[in-house]
């Protein structure tokens, strides 16, 4: 529909536009992009704003009219239709680009035939005689998109402006609703790790397989413990999208993908994180620093095992 | 102009409004890291020197993290500093820090090896907002302590109880601006240890030549560790050893080594000083047995 409109629009400025063949040229090449079928991917026809009209003409010659009249005179504004003035680009939003179509309504108007009245009129307007574009209205609307950055090209002399791309195919990272993953995504455990969420046997056995650790003179670390599961999801969420993302230069995907970058750079996820961790459980820990020959003893003393010694040496879950 | 001529000049103008993506000009030849490893009684100090060449501010440092932007990488470190197992916010006397920086102990997740964090206090905050409940955290100072472009920092240093080279030689992950750095560490100290070695026949194959006797005195140097280590490893041979082929009696500053005469072997005694930072030197001695022993002298070894 405001497709549909915008074409409109744009027809009907092409049939009055009299007056600038550079403008002829920017308006044809709209017209053009508005029904040029989309065969470009990534790139998409930016829309039309409604018009935002300032209406200061109209308000000077009410003005100028009830003014006459106080004599008893009279005298008609004739409107001169719309033209197109310069195009402006304006600068906003951090850079994007805002192109704007501004244009004017001149009027023209009509001295009273009456001699007294022509000179109130004349007194009133300093216009004589059949005078034009005295005042004016002006409108403006901007083009915009509806989808990724408003971007432009010139051709020869003109402008045209191109959505350059649709939404990006990755979508934005998922907020971090549940307040306990919140608190590990802001940090609170980036020094130590979460153990008092872990259940009461992990708990037990990691203080059992740590107190042994010592009595050996191993020097025994606690490097993860409980890990919420949408903190885990959004470890791997951040871990997928950045692979999605690292090479990905769509100007559409930028917003995206410099927050994925900062998401990963702060977690520094090397890995993929796994899907079902027993961590998001309480239900394991992980302990380094244990030689792998004395890992298992003393795992198994307390009552606790590492399901994968080669793969993930450091986890440790209870016996069932 | 036709609908042909109309489509081509779209798909032109279109063409031409590619966007150029915006690019830092960011590179690790901005920032150079380098260590210098020193023993130092029993511990081992590593000190690290961060210079930074570029246009950004340094707010956070992660020695023994391998973290290339576009790719896995891996934590490096392995051997953890003294004291661990009370705060993963290392004390001042176990890792010295930039004002206003605090550093910690980094384990990716499901890693068994680790990386040092330097974090600058505001950054840490930005970064963690929550943890600064910790009483260990770094503070966050307004304006931030960031190492500025153009400077170079040298109040960086860790203390382990043992030597960990990759400490020395491995990887840096640098906050740089609003770009992540993945730096290799250089070694400031790349020059090997002295190694002198004197091994001094100490008998003859006279009286019962079913030994050789010698003795071997060993002493090691650095340029800038200043107790490089000095390793006598095992005594090897080109045939099968048994316990009883040799025997080594350490001394204060030397060994005394017994090697049975056997006929056709060879043995070989290796010698190894290193310095913290990982430069080795490598001393072997071979002693061959003299083929002119008498059998009589010999015949106590099983052939």
């Amino acid at each position: 529909m405001i497709i549909g409109s915008a074409i409109r629009e744009g027809h009907a400025l092409f049939r009055r536009l009299t007056i600038n063949v550079g403008h002829i040229r920017l308006l044809a090449m709209l017209i053009l992009i508005a029904v040029a079928p989309s065969t470009t991917r990534g790139q998409s026809t930016p829309q039309l704003t409604d018009w935002v009209t300032n209406t200061s003409g109209s308000t000077t010659i009410q003005a100028w009219q009830q003014e006459v009249g106080r004599y008893g005179c009279s005298f008609s504004a004739t409107s001169l239709g719309w033209t197109p003035t310069t195009q402006r680009k304006m600068f906003s939003n951090g850079g994007s680009v805002v192109v704007s179509i501004s244009e004017v309504q001149r009027f023209s108007f009509e001295t009273p035939v009456d001699n007294t009245c022509a000179t109130v009129f004349y007194n009133v307007t300093t216009c004589g005689g059949t005078c034009s574009g005295y005042t004016q209205n002006s409108r403006r609307r901007s083009l915009f998109c509806t989808s990724g950055n408003l971007s432009e090209t010139r051709i020869g002399t003109e402008w045209v402006w191109t959505c350059s791309g649709n939404t990006c195919p990755v979508p934005p990272l998922t907020p971090i609703t549940d307040p306990a993953a919140r608190v590990h995504e802001d940090g609170r455990y980036a020094a130590q790790p979460d153990l008092d969420n872990l259940n009461s046997r992990t708990q037990t056995g990691m203080a059992c397989i740590l107190q042994r650790a010592a009595g050996e003179g191993i020097v025994a670390t606690i490097t993860s413990a409980y890990r919420p599961a949408q903190y885990q999801s959004h470890l791997q969420e951040v871990y997928d999208k950045w692979q999605l993302l690292k090479d990905n230069a769509q100007p559409e995907c930028q917003e995206v993908k410099d927050a994925v970058r900062r998401e990963f750079n702060k977690h520094r996820v090397i890995r993929r994180p796994v899907n079902n961790s027993q961590h998001s459980t309480g239900n394991a820990v992980d302990i380094a620093g244990i030689p792998g020959e004395r890992a298992d003893s003393i795992a198994a003393a307390c009552n606790m095992y590492r399901p994968e010694p080669s793969k993930d040496r450091v986890h440790f879950v209870p016996l069932n | 102009m036709t609908k042909a001529n109309y489509r081509s000049l779209i798909h032109a103008a279109l063409t031409l409004t590619a966007f150029s993506p915006i690019t830092h000009a960011q590179t690790t030849t901005d920032i150079a890291i380098t260590a210098w490893g020193m023993h130092y009684g029993s511990d081992v100090i590593y000190k690290y020197q961060v210079k930074n060449s570029g246009s950004n501010a340094i707010k956070r440092i992660l020695v023994g993290l391998h973290h290339p932007q576009n790719g896995e990488g891996n934590a490096e470190l392995t051997t953890l500093p003294r004291n661990n197992g009370k705060s993963h916010w290392l004390a001042p006397d176990i890792a010295k820090r930039p004002e206003g920086w605090g550093v910690k102990l980094f384990f990716p997740e499901e890693s068994e090896k680790f990386a040092i964090e330097w974090v600058e206090g505001t950054y840490f905050k930005e970064i963690s907002p929550a943890s600064l409940q910790d009483p260990n955290a770094p503070s966050p100072h307004n304006p931030p302590k960031v190492q500025p472009p153009k400077t170079t920092w040298d109040a960086f240093s860790v203390t382990l109880a043992k030597p960990d080279f990759a400490y020395a030689n491995g990887h840096a992950s640098i906050d740089y601006g609003t770009a992540v750095l993945n730096v290799p560490v250089q070694k400031g100290d790349t020059s090997p240890p002295t190694l002198d070695v004197i091994t001094e026949r100490v008998n003859t194959n006279g009286s019962n030549g079913k030994w050789a006797i010698y003795e071997v005195k060993a002493s090691a140097r650095d340029n800038y560790d200043p107790s490089p280590r000095l390793i006598f490893e095992p005594i090897s041979s080109n045939q099968a050893l048994d316990s009883g082929d040799y025997i080594v009696e350490a001394r204060k500053n030397s060994w005394k080594i017994w090697l049975r005469n056997v006929p056709g072997r060879v043995y070989q005694m290796r010698y190894v000083s290193y310095d913290a930072s990982g430069n080795t030197a490598v001393k072997e001695i071979e002693y061959k047995v003299d083929p002119s022993l008498k059998k009589s002298s010999y015949l106590t070894v099983p052939l």
